[in-house]
């Protein structure tokens, strides 16, 4: 086995399209590629999770973006707004689900690439096209994340708002004022709101783990030409 | 090779044609396809289904068109909806399957007339079709030779993305129909005043809540007692008003003063307001009514030797009645009565005045704080 390995890294040099990884750049793709799969399986969840619970009368129900179940006055709301959102809501998982494929595939041949072309004291070989695979996934996931960021804001700020919490109906009996629902917002809902600093530092951070992977792996796309 | 290179460039351009007009409602191109996201126009139009629309420069509409309407400058947020009145800044529109029609929107609101559709397993395949065909021709045209190059496929998977991201986003829309939900019904059925009662009574239909409690109050906030009865969905509060409030009523339009009335019996309008509170187990109804009844002056009437006098109104009223003897010259007859509220008094004149022959009963009175007065012919046989 170790023999076989030796004569491979050997002929490393010979294969084309192959660049050299040392440490650092290992541990750098390595972040990368977690960072963008957090992110990922961080979009999908907060799209799956409800945004706000309303109990009590006249408002009960739950509010999500991929599917919503409310109900106004003991009967269901027809609110094709959400219904847009869930349909939209498609992007947001072929996005996360881009990232999550390219960097777990990467992951697994950095792991692999270990075992067949360790090149000496822990430094590894891999194919350059699938360096490429990690900034490309950070940008998606960066941008499937604005894309979410976007779609949260349009929910919380202008359809939750439309929706009945209470307050008075002019009848023809006069003034029908009913009580008021609880609403429990989720911590996706803080997302739109307290927390969208902590948001764009997210996508800040991936683009500059995208700018800095795609600037490694020029790098060692050059230092391999030279 | 050059047939292949021109079976490749048809591909290619049909593809960018599609393209285009995916994105022709971003840009408001004459023609644009948009694709159904919402429920609002089924049967007709199911979600997935492709609509083509016209632009509205150069396509009129009237009422029965599916035009799209949008919101926004860069028609982001539009409604794809059946108009159903159009007047000379707006319009109305209606999703088919909605139960209430959207709010009346400017006609500039209105980008496209809906001319087509093709439904989702239609469209899907044919497009899938053409990328595939685009794909093959040109692994095809390439001789079967694929270099890469550096960095094309981070940037081909990042334009995949935005490729998919514009596809879904680009001719898609967030409809922005409002929230349709039933508000609950509480219908006045009637009101009236059983004046002679002294009710005022108010019906409505509470089909959704249980009634719990009534408060109602009168003009200057009086308390008054409120019974109740419920049969089935129709509530009837019955409420007290008691005598004195049609006295202080009377007292003040009296102080007011009445500027002209007509001959005797003349009648004067009044109102008043009743204000209920009605508690239901999950609302509260405030509801203000009107209670219109009329102030009418006695009515006198003389049936030979008997006077009789009739007062209308749920005041009690001071009469002063005097019986004038024509052959004398003179009153023969003078007396204070009062008479209650709804009541009559008769006077038989035979049993006070002895002579016979014809008399002048007079009735005089303090109406709404003017002195007024009736006669009646009397006649003693």
């Amino acid at each position: 086995m170790a023999r076989e390995q030796k004569s491979e890294s050997a002929n490393l040099e010979t294969l084309n399209g192959f660049v050299i990884l040392g440490k650092k750049h290992l541990t750098l793709f390595t972040i990368s590629s977690l960072f963008s799969i957090a992110t990922s399986i961080f979009v999908i969840f907060a799209s799956l999770m409800p945004i706000a619970i309303f109990k009590g009368y006249p408002l009960s129900g739950y509010i999500s973006l991929v599917y919503s179940d409310l109900y106004a006055f003991e009967k269901p709301i027809v609110f094709r707004a959400l219904e847009s959102i869930s349909t939209i809501t498609l992007s947001l998982f072929i996005g996360s689900s881009m990232p999550i494929t390219l960097s777990l595939f990467v992951l697994a041949k950095l792991m692999l690439s270990g075992r067949r072309y360790i090149v000496r004291n822990g430094y590894r070989a891999i194919n350059f096209i699938y360096i490429e695979l990690i900034p490309a996934s950070s940008i998606v996931a960066m941008l499937t994340l604005t894309l979410f960021t976007a779609i949260l804001r349009v929910v919380v700020m202008d359809i939750i708002p439309t929706l009945p919490f209470g307050g008075c109906i002019d009848t023809s009996a006069g003034r029908l004022c009913v009580e008021r629902s609880t609403a429990s917002f989720t911590w996706v809902y803080s997302l739109a709101i307290s927390y969208r600093p902590m948001l764009f530092a997210i996508m800040l951070l991936l683009l500059a783990l995208g700018a800095l992977t795609i600037y490694t792996t020029i790098e060692l796309r050059r230092a391999r030409a030279v | 090779m050059a047939s292949g290179r021109k079976k490749l460039l048809a591909v290619y351009i049909t593809i960018l044609l599609l393209v285009i007009l995916f994105l022709g409602k971003l840009l408001y191109l004459p023609l644009a396809f948009m694709l159904i996201v919402g429920r609002s126009m089924e049967p007709m139009y199911r979600v997935g289904d492709l609509v083509v629309g016209v632009a509205t420069y150069l396509k009129s509409y009237s009422v029965g068109d599916v035009v799209v309407w949008c919101r926004d400058f860069l028609r982001t947020a539009c409604v794809v909806h059946r108009v159903i009145d159009v007047s000379e800044d707006h319009v109305v529109t209606k999703g088919d399957a909605n139960p209430g029609p959207d709010f009346p929107i400017p006609s500039s609101w209105v980008s496209y007339v809906v001319v087509g559709y093709a439904p989702l397993y239609l469209w899907l395949p044919l497009i899938g079709l053409a990328v595939f065909l685009a794909g093959y021709a040109s692994y095809k045209e390439s001789e079967k030779r694929i270099y890469i190059q550096p960095g094309f496929v981070a940037i081909a998977i990042i334009a995949s993305y935005i490729a998919i991201n514009a596809f879904i986003l680009g001719f898609t829309y967030i409809d922005n129909s409002p929230p349709f939900y039933s508000t609950p019904r509480v219908d006045l059925l009637t009101t009236y005043l059983d004046i002679v009662n002294m009710v005022y009574v108010i019906m409505f239909n509470i089909s959704e809540y249980r009634f719990i409690n009534a408060v109602c109050s009168l003009s200057e906030g009086i308390f008054t007692n409120v019974s109740t009865a419920i049969n089935g969905s129709i509530a009837r509060l019955s409420i007290d008003i008691p005598s004195q409030f049609f006295s202080y009523l009377w007292n003040k339009s009296s102080a007011k003063g009445i500027s002209f009335l007509p001959s005797p019996p003349a009648s004067v309008q009044e109102s008043f307001d009743v204000s209920c509170t009605t508690i239901f187990d999950k609302a509260m109804l405030s509801g203000r009514y009107i209670a219109v009844f009329s102030w009418r002056e006695p009515i006198v009437k003389a049936f030979n030797d008997t006077l009789i006098v009739e007062n209308q109104n749920p005041v009690p009223m001071k009469l002063h009645i005097e019986l004038f003897s024509r052959a004398r010259g003179s009153i023969v007859y003078s007396k204070e009565y009062v008479i209650e509220p709804f009541s009559i008094i008769v006077i038989d004149f035979s049993k006070v005045v002895d002579a016979v022959g014809e008399y002048d009963a007079r009735v005089y009175y303090i109406f709404l704080g003017v002195v007024r007065g009736q006669g009646a012919k009397i006649r003693i046989s």
